[in-house]
């Protein structure tokens, strides 16, 4: 590879394991988060395969898969095991795809690399965060495979019943399971958002001042804000859970509670407060995953417009606004809970209010795009997807804020349809994208362009297949968890509905195939490439591709923006960040 | 406690022994009165008082034990950077919990008071249901 | 880890490069000092469920700290124990920067001590919990939320267990002592036919071996009867003391709780009940009244049985084979009922002249108790001074680790981040006590 020249002496020397396998290198420890995630996200797929396949063609028996996995039911899917399907679908999408991918492998790579340093301040705790998922990969995994039924809480796991080993019958052990393996990814968060904060206020490169860190690293830098600010009420949520169905304490579980012909154990305990505590991390959780996101879309869409990023302060302020605001709007995930209703009000103006700053970006993005010359790149494709498709998941946001109309669609289709157009039409799609933007730099090489198209356009076309109908499925109530909604007549004449959106999800998982194909067939036969393959201006196009252990093989001076693009004095149309101004000498005087 | 930068640590000595015995003291002191308030019949017959002076002293203490002990007295400006947030974030995930107490045994059901905790009924502000479960508790013994 | 050598601020791999830090201190006390905000927010969580969990509570059910054995005194004691060490701790810093690092480790050591007080002090009151049955459990806690049917059907039924299982260790006694006969038994006939020569060699071999068996059996009987006949005494005390509160307190009240028809009787059985096991202060008044109802009531019931019996042993005129039947039935009955007033008597008369409750006279019983709001109380004390304890613990295993180091300037940095974390532990204790002990 072409890194191979910066290597030192030393490096060489150290032995597989500690290069490889416990690397305190930053970008190691990407690839690694990169890999495993892109290895839960084929997991995660397969399992709403399994859920749409329920849909359409409900208790009939799935080919070839079917009598290996059920053979007691003949190749069927039972309830329970229909159950366990869902929960674990978001688990693994929640926890083990879409943060650690954004957090855990984008943020790892890249915060350093863009921030002029050579590692992240805390080496060995980085290390550590990484190794911590494995407890919980094995965790979930444990507990997808636990006799009778896997864990079937529902992602949100809700007590009374998550919290009563005799509430469910699979929910014995498999549930405990789960608390465990989500308590270790909390560790792991944790461990990674205060090391990222850390990294980006104490190791930026001299003149990188934080008006200069491009909206990657403010997307990454807020993320860890609110994973350092919300975690921890879920992880002290989740051990009370935990200590409920271990050790008999009675926290979530109410009075007069009959469970199997006898009253709850010790009563008293409040199942709301679950509700309020889980959703005071979960909901911060939902920006989590889609602000690293908008922080590399705005930087790749800039690059592509070759136009500096419209209203770059704005940007910065309207994504910390979503932060604040997303911290004081989780009410509105429980606006039929029982919640004391003045809560419900508040909770509704707040979410309102975040549709401003998310106002502020989409309109800042197609701002940057105006009147540009777009080139139309893998990349930019993905990006542009993820800006339009965000706006159509945003605004079904606005539905579910307003109390009554929330009513009505609560547990319903429509809610599945929203996130999923902005976790997966959203923030999957700017993952790809990213992929695409940011492998020449892990890997020396370009993945193939015409690929990149034929995986960007199928996976366009049949996601919007899949998740645009489930808008129609919600608005006639199509209530979501229910392994056979068919049962219910008003929903019989929805079936050949749900087998066209089936369709749709196995040819949007097939298409895939394209992707994975590029991906392993570049990263060995790709055509190698320099420094900057897109002629970007950001840090980490200064370093060589890949960088080699400490990043830099010179001292990065920051002197500009990161979007000094489109500039007709410049000689290549872009000013790098490192590139001193015309006229004088450095003028630059680190600010401390 | 991995790689710390060899940032010299130029701080003067601030605290004197002297400086941390007082605010010991001190912290002795608003134990004494805690503890005397809270063991006070009289103050304590009106419990919302004695909950505030105690809760009153105990912010007090911890200002103590953050500004001497954990130097905050004398550190630059980054010490609201790196305390204020986390303080308004927990101070408001508290009160956003409060709404829901009252809502609590409020709404409770009569099956639900078959086996909830009988109300006191000469509690503090008196509470409503207390008639309800007294027959609640009838049908239960009853059945 | 592995390659302390090549830590990422030296120059062996590449160039050293330069920072533009945002914030004028070390990027150890920046990280210490997110992760503070992170456990602010952890413990957050946790005080927030005390207070909607306490507040929340059935109005004025909340237990004291009496009614859970909770002494306040030990509570401020830890509270010292803290501010000691927290004092101590930023003493050793001092030290330390002043480059005075013998000093240092000495306060190091008195904190690590104090932190250890601490622990064992939390220790002995976990260990009074436990002892008095409050605790959660699994299945079924020992704490009831309300003295009802529920209650008093899982008091019969703990007595009845107790009862049942000294029944049964003294049949199994019996058992052995009675095979042990039988095989004493054999063992004669077998010597004899050992001893008497005329006998055929077979038989002797056989007789030989079986006679070994015994011998064996006999050891294993032997070792089993030890520990039963070493526990008989007090098997037998336990059950003069079970039987009677089975009866006359367990029995009695579920009797008296499904037919008593003044609600007063009914509601006052368990209640009593409820108050002969675990006296609380709060039913003193309450229970008494209940008491007295129960005695009147008693009395009545008595005067009317008193007189029946009478008037059935007056001897009547005219015989008939039927009515005196019947008249016998009527009288047994009543003096069965009687008998049973009278051993209700017996019983209460006995418990209310213990000092403590029955749980607390006798450990052995744990019966199930009543406090109100009880399993809530003991699932936020134990969340969260366990949680604190866990902190002390790992506050206590770094000191340990950094106890062996030369505490000098070069390492007053560590010390600095070690104590901020430990003051943090103390700022939780000092709202945890007054929060758990005095509200």
């Amino acid at each position: 590879m072409s890194g191979q020249g910066e290597m030192t002496v030393w490096e060489k020397s150290m032995s597989f394991v500690s290069t490889y396998v416990f690397s305190r290198d930053h970008k190691i420890i990407g690839l690694q988060f990169l890999f495993s995630t892109l290895l839960w996200f084929l997991v995660g797929g397969l399992l709403a395969l399994g859920i749409r396949w329920q849909l359409a063609w409900p208790w009939s028996n799935m080919p070839v898969i079917g009598p290996m996995l059920f053979s007691a039911e003949g190749g069927q899917i039972s309830p329970e095991f229909y159950t366990t399907l869902f929960t674990m679908h978001a688990t693994v999408m929640i926890f083990f795809v879409i943060i650690p991918i954004l957090a855990g492998a984008f943020g790892n790579y890249l915060i350093p690399l863009m921030i002029g340093a050579d590692d992240m301040a805390f080496p060995t705790l980085n290390m550590l965060s990484y190794w911590l998922m494995w407890p919980a990969f094995l965790l979930i995994g444990a507990s997808f495979f636990t006799a009778p039924y896997g864990a079937g809480g529902g992602w949100t796991s809700y007590p009374p019943l998550s919290a009563m080993v005799e509430a469910a019958p699979g929910s014995m052990s498999a549930q405990t399971l789960w608390l465990l393996g989500i308590t270790f990814v909390g560790f792991s968060s944790m461990m990674g958002s205060v090391n990222y904060m850390t990294t980006i206020i104490q190791m930026r490169a001299p003149g990188m001042t934080m008006f200069r860190l491009p909206m990657t690293i403010w997307g990454m830098f807020i993320t860890a804000i609110l994973q350092a600010f919300a975690l921890p009420v879920l992880t002290a949520a989740g051990v009370m859970q935990l200590t409920d169905r271990m050790f008999g304490t009675g926290f979530f579980i109410p009075e007069n509670l009959v469970v199997n012909n006898s009253v709850a154990a010790s009563g008293g305990g409040q199942p709301l407060l679950w509700q309020h505590l889980f959703w005071f991390y979960s909901h911060p959780a939902v920006y989590i995953m889609i602000l690293p996101a908008m922080g590399m879309v705005s930087d790749m869409i800039a690059c592509f417009a070759r136009k500096p990023l419209f209203g770059y302060k704005p940007m910065v302020y309207s994504i910390s606004g979503i932060a604040g605001l997303g911290f004081i709007v989780w009410g509105h995930h429980m606006f039929v809970s029982g919640m004391n209703p003045v809560l419900g009000m508040t909770f509704m103006v707040s979410t309102m209010m975040i549709a401003l700053p998310s106002a502020v970006k989409t309109f800042n993005w197609l701002g940057t795009i105006w009147g540009s010359q777009i080139r139309f790149t893998t990349p930019m494709l993905f990006s542009l997807s993820f800006v339009a498709m965000f706006i159509i998941g945003g605004l079904s946001g606005i539905f579910m804020a307003a109390t009554p109309v929330d009513i009505f669609i609560h547990d319903t289709y429509f809610i599945v349809a929203h996130f999923h157009y902005v976790l997966f039409a959203g923030t999957a799609m700017a993952v790809f994208g990213a992929i695409y933007f940011w492998f020449p730099k892990m890997f020396g090489r370009m993945m193939n362009e015409t690929l990149g198209k034929i995986h960007f356009f199928l996976t366009f076309i049949f996601l919007n297949g899949t998740f645009y109908t489930m808008h129609i499925l919600g608005a006639v109530g199509f209530p979501r968890r229910l392994a056979d909604p068919y049962d219910y007549p008003t929903f019989a004449h929805l079936q050949p509905l749900n087998e066209f959106m089936t369709v749709c999800a196995i040819l949007m998982v097939a298409s895939q195939v394209f992707f994975a194909f590029n991906f392993i067939y570049s990263i060995f036969f790709g055509p190698a490439v320099g420094r900057n393959p897109w002629r970007c201006n950001g840090l980490e196009w200064t370093a060589p591709s890949p960088p080699g252990h400490g990043n830099f093989d010179f001292q990065p001076i920051v002197y500009r923006g990161p979007y000094e693009y489109g500039s007709p004095e410049a000689d290549e149309d872009y000013y790098p960040q490192t590139e001193a101004p015309p006229k004088e000498a450095p003028v630059v005087a680190p600010a401390h | 406690m991995t790689d710390h930068h060899d940032s010299a640590h130029d701080e003067q000595s601030h605290g004197s022994t002297g400086k941390f015995l007082t605010v010991f003291v001190g912290l002795l002191f608003l134990t004494a009165i805690s503890f005397t308030v809270g063991n006070n019949e009289a103050i304590m017959s009106t419990p919302a008082i004695g909950w505030t002076i105690m809760m009153a002293v105990s912010c007090a203490k911890a200002m103590l034990v953050m500004l001497f002990f954990m130097h905050l007295k004398w550190e630059a400006n980054w010490k609201y950077v790196l305390t204020i947030p986390a303080s308004i974030m927990s101070i408001f995930l508290l009160l956003m919990l409060f709404p829901d107490i009252k809502n609590r045994t409020e709404n409770y059901s009569n099956t639900r008071w078959l086996h909830a905790a009988t109300p006191a009924t000469d509690a503090h502000g008196g509470h409503s249901p207390a008639a309800e479960p007294a027959a609640a508790q009838e049908d239960a013994t009853g059945h | 880890m592995s390659e302390h050598t090549h830590g990422s601020h030296d120059h062996h791999g590449h160039i050293e490069l330069e920072y533009q830090p945002g914030l004028p201190i070390n990027n150890g006390k920046v990280i210490l000092w997110l992760f503070l905000s992170t456990e602010i927010m952890f413990f957050a969580g946790l005080i927030g469920t005390f207070i909607v969990l306490r507040y929340g509570a059935p109005a004025g059910t909340w237990p004291t700290p009496h009614d859970v054995h909770l002494k306040e005194y030990l509570g401020a004691i830890n509270t010292f124990i803290l501010i000691c060490s927290s004092v101590s701790i930023v003493l050793a810093f001092e030290a330390a920067k002043a480059n005075k690092s013998s000093q240092a480790r000495w306060l190091m050591i008195v904190t690590f001590v104090l932190g250890c007080f601490f622990l064992g002090i939390k220790m002995y009151e976990y260990g009074q919990k436990f002892e008095h049955g409050i605790y959660p459990k699994k299945p079924h806690s020992m704490i009831y939320e309300k003295a009802d049917l529920n209650y008093a059907s899982a008091v019969r039924k703990r007595l009845a267990t107790i009862v049942n299982d000294i029944n049964a260790a003294d049949a199994q006694q019996a058992g052995l002592a009675q095979e042990k006969a039988t095989l004493a038994t054999e063992t004669e006939t077998l010597n004899g036919v050992v001893e008497n020569s005329s006998s055929d060699p077979q038989e002797v071999a056989d007789a030989k071996t079986r006679l070994r068996e015994i011998r064996q059996r006999v050891s294993e009987i032997e070792s089993e009867e030890s520990a039963l006949i070493a526990g008989a005494e007090e098997r037998a005390k336990h059950k003069e003391i079970a039987e009677p509160l089975l009866n006359h307190l367990a029995r009695w009240t579920e009797v008296a709780a499904a037919t008593q028809t003044d609600p007063n009787l009914r509601v006052g059985a368990i209640e009593i009940l409820a108050y002969q096991i675990y006296p609380l202060h709060r039913d003193h008044d309450q229970v008494h009244l209940f008491l007295e109802e129960e005695a009147a009531a008693r009395e009545a019931e008595k005067r009317e049985l008193t007189d029946l019996v009478e008037l059935l042993k007056t001897p009547v005129a005219e015989k008939d084979d039927v009515a005196e039947a019947q008249r016998a039935e009527q009288l047994a009955a009543a003096e069965a009922r009687l008998a049973q007033i009278a051993g209700r008597e017996q019983t209460l008369a006995a418990v209310n002249s213990l000092e403590h409750g029955l749980n607390d006279e006798h450990h052995w019983l744990m019966l199930p108790i009543k406090i109100p709001s009880g399993n809530m109380w003991a699932s936020t004390y134990f969340l969260l001074t366990g949680f604190h304890a866990i902190h002390v613990i790992v506050g206590l295993i770094v000191f340990a680790c950094i106890l062996p180091l030369k505490l000098d300037r070069s390492r007053a940095n560590m010390l600095e981040n070690t104590g901020l974390y430990w003051h943090f532990v103390d700022l939780v204790w000092i709202f945890l006590f007054p929060m758990l002990y005095l509200f």
